[in-house]
């Protein structure tokens, strides 16, 4: 429903000219964009920095490791 | 896999309580990637691993490996990406490697960080999102960071120690693509040295000013062959831009940002760009 109700400013927002534009209505809009907590979950995972120091934490914890692979840049959605 | 899996509480709570979670791009593991060369090997030998036990392998995967480091599992990023078949593996993992749950070992925190830059630099936060669903994925708004060290400032200013309301100009092309060239919504592709630019344009208008600060008022616009995957496919990003930057003249050090799209369209659908200073 808090989607479907920001998608919904959004596109009211997208309505707004460019020359109706001023400073506090891009800001507005710079605020109404930005990455909202539900939607960056994956940065709930504690994520180690690299392989090698997955296999460190792994063998001193006695935990698995888990490796994803992909293309791409993940971390800014960009892939 | 991140708007999947990797945001279902479930896989969170397994990945945190039982496993090491590590994610590796694999542009930075090629051949001339920028990972370290030892990282590179431990890789390998991951793969090499999954291979000597008939597991699957390849470049988008999930692996799992014991404790020890040795191989467990893998799964294609096809099947992994349905949170019950990853679920499924995970659970199993912890079962018949007998681990215990825990707190996370690494504390989770961004994963997306301003990178290191020059003192002086302005780092830029930009967010991309679909406003309608259409032409592009949508389903979480994708980000870039952007840095124009203090040089690139003055060029941005038009190279002037004064300004006085009313003065314009336009921002060099080569520094006005170095931000546009993120204007598109998430696709496969993210190649920006693929992009053509069909037209582009920058320009800054000085609206106030204010002792030694002074305010402009930038509009623009962009059109620039963008594919969704890698082969080119003649879709276009194109759209306009306004926003206002905060600045001293003497200086040239530009203070804060604020841009926006106006319109903008890709593959018949409708986004949205915001950027922001962060400092």
């Amino acid at each position: 429903m808090t989607r479907i109700l920001n998608v919904a400013l959004l596109l009211f927002a997208a309505q707004i000219t460019g020359a109706e534009l001023g400073l506090d209505a891009v800001q507005q809009r710079v605020d109404q964009l930005q990455p909202r907590t539900e939607e960056k979950r994956f940065d709930e995972i504690g994520w180690a920095k690299d392989i090698r120091e997955a296999l460190r934490l792994a063998k001193q914890h006695n935990r698995p490791v888990f490796l994803f692979t992909h293309d791409g840049r993940m971390n800014i959605g960009r892939c | 896999m991140r708007a999947g899996p990797l945001s279902n509480k479930k896989v969170i709570d397994l990945l945190n309580g039982h496993f090491v979670p590590v994610y590796t791009v694999n542009e930075d593991y090629a051949r001339l990637g920028t990972a370290p060369r030892e990282e590179k090997e431990a890789r390998e030998r991951i793969f090499k691993a999954g291979h000597a036990a008939k597991k699957s392998v390849g470049s988008v995967h999930v692996y799992v490996l014991k404790p020890s480091g040795d191989f467990f599992d893998s799964m294609h990023v096809a099947e992994a990406a349905k949170a019950k078949n990853l679920i499924e593996l995970l659970e199993r993992s912890v079962t018949e490697l007998n681990i215990a749950a825990g707190t996370p070992v690494v504390k989770p925190q961004p994963q997306s960080q301003q990178p290191a830059c020059e003192e002086g630099s302005l780092t830029l936060h930009l967010t991309a999102r679909s406003l309608d669903g259409k032409g592009a994925w949508s389903d979480f708004p994708v980000e870039n960071w952007i840095v124009f060290p203090p040089a690139e400032q003055r060029e941005l200013l038009g190279k002037r120690d004064q300004v006085k309301a009313g003065d314009m100009w336009t921002i060099p092309a080569e520094l006005s693509q170095k931000l546009l060239t993120h204007f598109y919504p998430a696709t496969e592709n993210n190649d920006v040295s693929k992009n053509k630019f069909l037209e582009q344009r920058l320009n800054a208008t000085v609206v106030s000013v204010n002792g030694a600060s002074a305010r402009a008022r930038v509009t623009g616009s962009f059109r620039m062959e963008h594919s969704f995957y890698h082969k080119p496919d003649g879709k276009i990003a194109e759209g306009s831009v306004v926003g206002y930057m905060d600045f001293a003249p003497s200086s040239a050090t530009i203070e804060s940002v604020q841009f926006v799209t106006d319109k903008a369209s890709y593959g018949g659908g409708t986004f949205a760009i915001a950027v922001h200073s962060v400092r």
